[in-house]
């Protein structure tokens, strides 16, 4: 026994029926608390977030993760609480929102391969795990193209890099490979659709520019990344500051400077920027700098109230 | 019995179908939990060793999440264990984790291994033991994904929130650790000629001379008082190690405190409930630090009548939020705030962890 009736009654629910009403309606309130943030041209079967909508979520995330996969199981032990369990709740319908989206995804690019290359039925062991990582790490080479949002099921890769995706596969497996153990290597190298990223996704009114190569692509994934790592917490912040129209006194009040260092911390975060990107196409340059406000989003921080804007007049730490 | 009046089909199918395939003895008495288990039972069951998977729950009621952690080191002189994190998200797995699968655990899931998330925890942090597992066994698994690409990889920021909220559950643990401040006490009762013998006196310095050495362990002036006042017999064996320890008071004056143990009675003591030396260090657990959490207290075994300082059971007159959380480890609520005393009994032996009754005495710590 707790000192928390409520979440006793849902300890002894479980050790009595598995799940009985109470988790089930504690589940229903968190469907009906996530669903309405998630687009449901994009997450619903029905295109719309009705009771019938949400009841097949609701019994999706019962039958198939509370249940097949013991994760109810995994809720009662990692909990202490009721409070700590709806929070688990909340995230595994995070989770099954994606899962589903991102099954599609994959779907949708074995399809495609089916047009490419006649499978092998599937039958014997299979390959090695060793086989199959090695082939992985080929596939996670290849480039992909833009996802756009509003997309149910990005393309992910063009013909021809699906093309090269075959051949990878051919030479690390053998000729004979199924579609299961491409499948297998494309949840491996698709881990980055995973929730967070189509989250953060969906949240943008942005989609990289459709007029660049996959090549181009490449190129400013890479030109980001190193931003991301040579830029120092602070230039970060800066840069996502002023690129969210900051003034300069929110970024003063921000780091505890003077209103014209924040300033001049400004330009040389710019330089930075400018330096790295300088010889490099105009289109990807125009790409990359697309890009980066979305990239920076994280080190935005929560705008001060106005009565805690005032700049100080004089350095506190310079 | 709870009654289900109001149950779909599918979900009572979908039960029943749970039931069934997992053919689950849904009332078995699981031996983890105090309230169903005795206490030595439970006391056993409960010592953290390397391999357990358990709950790491936060020190404070605060709103953290507890998380299923995995110990892969146990250090019962400090109390303090080193986890790894463990997630049920396991399709986010990278090069640097490994997939435990419920074959290995026991358990009915997946959970991932989180090796490069890891932190140092206290004792008392620790929930039942859920599983236990080899470590050598899982030295030789396959890694559960691809490396992560860099930042623009999900896994990436996925990770550095499971870091953020290991950390938030063991933030107490690891500052004090790092800090290495003054954590450690001498029960003065140890150092008095009156109650203890010779070897038990050298037992007791021994122990505690290299703490105090460190800067880590505060002494009684009482109990210096005493141990002055009686001189140990110079042709004696023990005279060199106590002679180590006086000729350490006045490198470490800062260390000698006057207040407040200095008030209190040298006696055998009743009951660790109702001690008073207890309740002394119960008002230093409140003038510590906050993120002070854990204090030990180097005594002898012999001071405490029978069993008294290893039972289980708390007295109905205790005037101490206290209880018990493993052999040796005792769980104190001061100011509301989640404290562990760890009790040194110095002069018990390896062989003595275990009594015919089945109760744990407190191991000899690793200074001894």
């Amino acid at each position: 026994m707790t000192d928390n009736p409520a979440w006793d009654q849902l300890l002894d629910e479980h050790r009595t029926l598995v799940m009985g009403p109470l988790w089930l309606k504690l589940l229903e309130d968190v469907v009906r608390s996530v669903t309405p943030r998630y687009p449901p041209s994009v997450y619903s079967e029905t295109g719309e977030w009705n009771q019938h909508a949400r009841e097949n979520l609701v019994q999706d995330v019962t039958v198939h993760q509370l249940l097949e996969q013991h994760q109810l199981s995994y809720i009662v032990d990692s909990s202490t609480s009721t409070s700590m369990a709806t929070a688990l709740l909340h995230r595994l319908v995070r989770r099954t929102l994606a899962y589903n989206r991102r099954r599609t995804v994959i779907d949708n690019i074995l399809d495609r391969c089916r047009t490419l290359h006649s499978f092998e039925s599937t039958s014997g062991p299979g390959p090695s795990n060793e086989r199959l990582l090695e082939a992985v790490r080929h596939v996670a080479r290849i480039p992909r193209v833009g996802i756009h949002k509003e997309e149910r099921a990005p393309s992910v890769y063009t013909t021809d890099s699906l093309r090269d995706i075959l051949q990878i596969a051919q030479d690390h497996l053998g000729s004979s490979f199924s579609e299961r153990d491409l499948a297998k290597i494309l949840e491996h190298v698709l881990t980055s659709y995973l929730p967070s990223a189509l989250e953060q996704i969906d949240a943008r009114t942005h989609a990289p520019s459709p007029e660049l190569g996959p090549d181009q692509e490449a190129v400013v994934a890479d030109v980001l990344s190193e931003l991301f790592s040579s830029m120092s917490q602070d230039q970060r912040t800066v840069v996502a500051m002023k690129l969210a129209d900051r003034s300069d006194t929110e970024v003063a009040h921000q780091f505890g400077i003077s209103r014209p260092t924040a300033a001049k911390r400004f330009r040389e975060a710019a330089k930075f920027i400018e330096t790295a990107v300088v010889d490099l196409p105009t289109r990807v340059q125009d790409a990359v700098l697309r890009e980066l406000p979305y990239r920076l989003e994280a080190d935005l921080p929560i705008p001060a109230s106005n009565s805690d804007r005032q700049a100080p007049t004089q350095e506190t730490h310079e | 019995m709870t009654s289900s009046p109001s149950l779909p089909s599918w979900l009572s199918d979908a039960t029943a179908a749970h039931l069934s395939a997992t053919n689950a003895d849904v009332n078995a008495v699981d031996t983890a939990d105090p309230a169903q288990a005795s206490g030595a039972t439970y006391a056993l069951a409960n010592e953290p060793a390397k391999g357990q998977i358990r709950r790491l729950e936060p020190m404070d009621a605060d709103g953290t999440a507890a998380r299923l952690v995995l110990v892969v080191n146990a250090d019962s002189s400090s109390a303090a264990v080193q986890v790894v994190l463990l997630t049920n998200e396991s399709e986010m797995g990278s090069d640097r984790d490994t997939r435990l699968t419920p074959d290995l655990t026991g358990l009915p899931y997946d959970v991932l291994a989180l090796f490069d998330v890891t932190a140092p925890a206290w004792y008392v942090q620790l929930g039942p033991v859920l599983a236990t597992i080899d470590l050598d066994e899982i030295e030789f698994l396959p890694p559960a994904g691809t490396p992560v690409a860099g930042p623009e990889d999900a896994r990436w920021n996925w990770k550095q929130d499971e870091h953020d909220s290991l950390v938030r559950l063991s933030g107490e643990c690891a500052r004090q650790i790092v800090d290495e401040g003054v954590d450690n006490f001498v029960d003065p009762a140890a150092l008095d000629l009156e109650a203890v013998s010779d070897v038990e006196l050298a037992l007791i310095v021994r122990a505690t001379a290299p703490l105090m050495d460190r800067g880590r362990l505060c002494m009684p002036l009482e109990a210096l008082r005493k141990l002055d006042a009686h001189r140990v017999d110079p042709q004696s064996r023990y005279w060199e190690s106590v002679r180590c320890l006086l000729e350490l008071v006045p490198r470490h004056d800062d260390l000698v405190i006057a207040e407040p143990l200095d008030r209190l009675p040298i006696a055998p003591r009743a009951h660790i409930n109702n001690d008073q030396l207890v309740v002394a260090l119960s008002a230093v657990m409140e003038k510590m630090p906050n993120t002070y959490r854990s204090l030990g207290l180097f005594t002898l075994g012999s001071l405490w009548q029978g069993e008294t300082l290893n039972a289980w059971e708390t007295s109905a007159q205790s005037t101490l939020h206290l209880k018990r959380a493993t052999s040796g480890v005792w769980e104190m609520f001061v100011s509301g705030r989640r404290h562990q005393l760890v009790v040194h009994a110095v002069d018990e032996t390896d062989a003595q962890t275990t009594t015919a009754s089945g109760h744990l005495k407190t191991r000899r710590p690793a200074h001894a």
